[in-house]
């Protein structure tokens, strides 16, 4: 098997490079594509977006972490990223994460006793299989020494150096789509290696919003009536599938747990003005029934690629049924259709 | 997207049908990946304890920045041009105290990020309006440089080549490590305060590459 090296910089195609009614061997044109189609294969995707859970762990505890989001099955690993502070200026801290939770490789940090600058720390997790999959990703901390301060959590699929030319990775062979080279219907070789690759390209926004929780702990709420989570909504923004698509379908779910009864959570958006529910009955934590909901999609007509030039700010509602208590340890979004 | 322009190995191609299959599809999709890095908004004070984020400094000097916090690095996707997809950008802030605060963002490495910001004069750094409300709100700002955009931040070719780095990382799943090139950088967050009895309240943040 071959292995395909990616570009650093992503190449674009020029329609001006193929005209009417002359061959399709100019070599600007057949490379830009292959080289196009590997650049968009081999970028990782971002799982989870870097969000702040703003909690602290104590010492000598525990907390596990949960996402839902649907991977791309070119990647081969995970990059973890976490901001920590100790909770204490003197007091030395470590952090031992493990992604997945439990089972993953342990690797300890010494927290740096400055408060003033931050620095991000990097967790590298296999993949198992690559495969594309609606996967709950996980993640554990445990802290010793002294309390630690949870400011950060990203994560997303490293980058491939390459790919290889197979029926998973879809590398196009750059050799074979130089000046001169026959075009040939053969798997991962000239314009019809191109053309598997499009068709099978997944380029999705993976994550687009997560709230987590430790599962230790999780937020609650009693009371019969909706109480919004976010202070400020948080922009969200999918990406657009055809020409005339001011809005796509995501999906959306939540890790959550009633003690007895039943309870509700209620995501809202502004611009895409959707409102959808999922009706927590389950007694243990799990993952819900993912729902589907359409938020905006890219527009191309504007600089920033806000549709209409507007934020879609998305913010979620907790609701208990007056008698028990709804608990809730994470909220996720994300994209799960590739077209 | 479809396959039926090259439907088998006897079928002649279409330089039309190529051009706009080819063409169209694989540079939407690359138009389009750009991916979501920074969405944060902690939540309210009934369900979290700390709603916002805040220097750490002791001592905090009036209109001085300091570093409220920072995402992880990640690999800004790179143009043809060298250039960097740009960053649509967002932050949300409160004063604690009602004396006039400001936030700015940066993209860069976290270590590089002080003297993006002190520069003052590129579109890599974004900065708000000054806001003395105790209310957390969105804030209104533009990148400093000559795009001044109003909610973006830009990388240029020339910076975003020196953030290149190479990584290891594994072939395949059960392959020797090999170097992939990035252009590693953080989205680095500041605030400011015009009197020391207020500090800047960070309550949202956002950042999602586009391709500009």
């Amino acid at each position: 098997m071959t292995y395909v090296p990616r570009s650093l910089r992503r190449s674009e195609g020029a329609s001006a490079g193929l005209l009417v009614g002359a061959p399709v061997a100019a070599a600007t044109s057949w490379s830009e594509f292959a080289l196009g189609a590997n650049w968009t294969r081999s970028k990782g995707a971002c799982l989870v977006p870097h969000f702040s859970p703003t909690i602290t762990i104590g010492a000598g505890t525990t907390r596990t972490f949960h996402f839902r989001v649907k991977t791309r099955n070119v990647a081969v690993s995970r990059i973890w990223g976490f901001l920590f502070r100790r909770a204490s200026v003197t007091t030395a801290t470590t952090a031992t994460v493990r992604a997945p939770a439990s089972t993953g490789a342990a690797v300890a940090y010494t927290v740096p006793n400055t408060r003033d600058l931050l620095v991000p720390v990097i967790y590298i997790e296999p993949v198992a299989s690559k495969a594309t999959a609606t996967v709950d990703l996980t993640f554990d901390i445990a802290a010793a020494g002294g309390d630690l301060e949870l400011e950060g959590i990203s994560c997303y699929e490293q980058d491939r150096a390459g790919l290889l030319n197979d029926t998973t990775d879809f590398g196009v062979m750059i050799d074979t789509v130089r000046s001169g080279e026959p075009i040939a219907a053969i798997e991962n070789q000239s314009a019809y290696g191109v053309f598997r690759s499009l068709a099978n390209l997944d380029a999705r926004r993976s994550g687009l919003y997560h709230w987590s929780y430790p599962a230790e702990s999780p937020i609650t709420r009693t009371t019969n009536s909706y109480l919004a989570v976010l202070e400020l909504g948080v922009p969200v923004q999918t990406q657009k599938l055809n020409t005339s698509a001011t809005t796509a379908a995501v999906k959306w779910s939540a890790y959550a747990k009633v003690a007895a009864g039943s309870g509700k959570v209620r995501l809202r958006t502004s611009a895409s003005s959707v409102s959808s529910e999922i009706t927590v009955t389950g007694t243990s934590f799990a993952w819900q029934t993912a729902a589907d909901i359409s938020i905006n999609c890219d527009d191309f007509a504007e600089d920033d690629g806000r549709q209409a030039g507007t934020w879609d700010e998305l913010n979620w509602d907790l609701q208990g049924d007056g008698t028990n208590a709804l608990s809730v340890a994470a909220v996720s979004v994300w994209v799960d259709s590739a077209d | 997207m479809a396959t039926a322009a090259y439907a088998a190995a006897t079928c002649p191609v279409d330089p039309d049908i190529t051009r706009d299959v080819i063409c169209n599809n694989l540079d939407h999709y690359a138009d389009s990946f750009g991916q979501v890095r920074w969405a944060f908004s902690p939540g309210v004070s009934t369900f979290v304890t700390k709603s916002y984020l805040t220097p750490r400094t002791a001592d905090v000097v009036v209109n001085t920045w300091y570093q409220i916090t920072a995402s992880a690095p990640f690999p800004l996707p790179l143009r043809a041009d060298g250039s960097g997809y740009k960053l649509r950008v967002r932050l949300g802030g409160a004063s604690s105290g009602g004396h006039a605060v400001k936030f700015a963002l940066v993209i860069a490495p976290v270590a590089v990020a002080p003297a993006v910001l002190a520069a003052s004069n590129t579109d890599a750094s974004f900065e708000t309006a000054t806001t003395t409300s105790a209310s957390a709100a969105w804030l209104t700002g533009a990148s400093q440089g000559i795009g001044a955009y109003t909610t973006m931040v830009a990388l240029d070719a020339a910076t975003a080549a020196g953030y290149v780095r190479n990584v290891d990382t594994p072939v395949d799943l059960s392959g020797a490590a090999s170097a992939v090139s990035q252009c590693l950088v953080s989205v680095v967050v500041y605030g400011s305060t015009a009197n020391t009895g207020s500090v800047p309240r960070l309550y949202g943040g956002f950042a999602a590459e586009w391709v500009g």
